[in-house]
């Protein structure tokens, strides 16, 4: 299976010190796979890197075989690399519609419905809501519009950061759910998450990150059945699975 | 009272445009352009020397210089404000200070100081419910009501204003959602420069056509927009009213010398006790 999306010695950080250091990372087309890790490990970091929000100061990101680092992030959107941030993910003063006419505009859409009918069956919730200001959504909706917006465009590559930060456990498992679905109309999914049990059931693979660069790339079926799953999230994975395992591929 | 209070409203009118212009620059690059009053100036000499030099109709004239207008705040953008970006809001202030002592020199430079005026006809003013008025005054108001619809359908209706209004919002989340955020930032120059043109024509059809006429604008330009909630299009017509009206009525009661005062006592209690003005929202730092 070809990559999609790959990562390879990527550098990137702010101010005088590197918070990638050297990361390699595959994701094939048509797979989830999760980036866990503790705080400050690089995982917000490294999305922000891919969608061209915080340059990379040395290494290569590849979408679909193209190189894209010098693409400013409208042209990565456009080529297929669609990112949800953690948060402020919608245009708070717009009203809902109007964020899903910006996506479909801007995001290479051209004419039609601004939520095509695939997308209104996934978030059925959104036509309801079309005047409504997307700030004045719950979390769970706004989380919703976010996908949305980012998949009005059927996109290659969909990144989430942190999907379900902050909501609660029943919109957690829906959240999971609509990622799956996602994944199931072909596109293909790197997703940072802190609830990586849930995470790594929906996906195909896993990378640990830990001070910055890889120190566990492995089937996330295999992840789930460590043991040592606490520690290694916790950020002791060298310690616990031996040396850092090099290239990740999903 | 009832005529005080028109002419407040027409004040308030002619600051509506400006402080749009304030209110959506704000939004989108995240600065006070100090230099509103002295874009307006230069505006409206370049109207001046196509109406009163040339002698083309003054409404041909705005229209031309309005659109020429627009390019040159990109030019200036480009020149002055662009090569300062991602140093701070206070920078850019800081500029944009420096960039009206230039401008409005220039105009005191090419014009002198000498109060002129545009080449319109004389008309009789006529009443209405026993309040004067002229025809200046409702060419203004009709200039207003129409620049501030266009505004509306531009903000709200078209992909352009929608990301505009993205920018404003949100502009990190606007790149990843495809916004080219220089193209945005162009454009919002390009309708500030019309904006301020038909400004700066509006106040030399209400007073003279002298260097500091725009200037003399600016802090209830300011104080409309900040009144408003800066960012806020609608906050801007609202404020300008408000400052426009209680300025003219408070002649009533004070000598019309103090009427600076008005404007700035509505920015100082805004700032205490409602920072994000009437209709803004409150500044949340992403």
């Amino acid at each position: 299976m070809s990559a999609v999306l790959s990562v390879a010695g990527l550098h990137a950080g702010y101010g005088a010190g590197d918070i990638l250091k050297g990361i390699d990372v595959s994701l094939d087309e048509g797979r989830v796979l999760t980036l866990i890790g503790p705080n400050g490990s690089g995982k917000s970091t490294l999305v922000k890197t891919l969608a061209g929000l915080l340059p990379a100061r040395q290494g290569e990101v590849r979408l679909a075989g193209e190189r894209v680092n010098e693409l400013s992030p409208p042209k990565r959107v456009r080529r297929g690399l669609a990112y949800v941030p953690q948060e402020y993910n919608v245009f708070r003063n717009l009203t809902v519609l109007e964020n899903l006419r910006i996506a479909h505009e801007f995001m290479g859409g051209g004419a039609g419905a601004p939520l095509p009918q695939e997308m209104a069956a996934l978030f059925p919730e959104l036509p309801s809501r079309y005047q409504t200001l997307a700030g004045n959504l719950s979390g769970g909706q706004r989380q919703m519009l976010a996908f949305a917006c980012a998949l009005t465009v059927r996109p290659k590559v969909l990144m989430l950061d942190e999907p379900s930060a902050g909501l609660s456990p029943l919109l957690t498992v829906e959240i999971f759910r609509t990622v799956k679905s996602v994944n199931a109309m072909g596109v293909s999914v790197l997703m940072v998450e802190q609830n990586a049990i849930e995470a790594l059931r929906i996906s195909d693979s896993c990378v640990v990150l830990a001070g910055g660069r890889v120190r566990l790339a492995a089937p996330a079926a295999e992840v789930l059945g460590m043991k040592d799953l606490q520690r290694l999230y916790l950020g002791d994975a060298q310690q616990a699975n031996g040396p850092p395992a090099g290239r990740a591929a999903a | 009272m009832l005529q005080t209070a028109f002419n407040g409203l027409v004040t308030g009118v002619i600051m509506t445009l400006p402080a749009l212009a304030v209110t959506l620059l704000f939004g989108v690059l995240k600065f006070p352009n100090f230099a509103v009053g002295a874009m307006m100036t230069v505006a409206a000499y370049m109207v001046f020397a196509l109406n009163g030099q040339l002698g083309w109709p003054l409404a041909a004239a705005t229209g031309v210089v309005a659109v020429a207008f627009g390019g040159l705040c990109i030019a200036i953008d480009q020149l002055t404000f662009k090569p300062l970006r991602g140093r701070g809001g206070i920078t850019l202030m800081v500029a944009s200070l420096g960039l009206g002592f230039v401008l409005e020199n220039i105009a005191r430079f090419a014009y002198g100081n000498t109060a002129r005026s545009f080449a319109i006809e004389l008309a009789r003013p006529f009443r209405f419910l026993d309040v004067r008025m002229n025809r200046e005054q409702m060419i203004t108001l009709a200039l207003s009501a129409l620049a501030m619809t266009l505004m509306w359908l531009l903000l709200t209706r078209t992909p352009v204003g929608r990301a505009m209004r993205a920018v404003a919002d949100n502009p990190q989340l606007a790149l990843v959602r495809g916004i080219d955020s220089e193209r945005i930032i162009r454009w919002t120059w390009f309708i500030t420069g019309i904006l301020l043109a038909v400004g700066g024509v509006l106040i030399g059809m209400d007073r003279a056509l002298e260097p500091p006429m725009g200037s003399n604008y600016v802090v209830g330009v300011f104080a409309a927009a900040i009144l408003g909630g800066l960012g806020s299009a609608l906050g801007a017509f609202a404020g300008a009213m408000i400052i426009g009206v209680v300025s003219e009525l408070s002649t009533l009661v004070m000598p019309p010398n103090y009427r600076i005062g008005i404007p700035l006592a509505a920015i100082a209690l805004i700032l205490v006790f409602r920072p994000q003005g009437l209709f803004g929202q409150p500044y949340i730092r992403k």
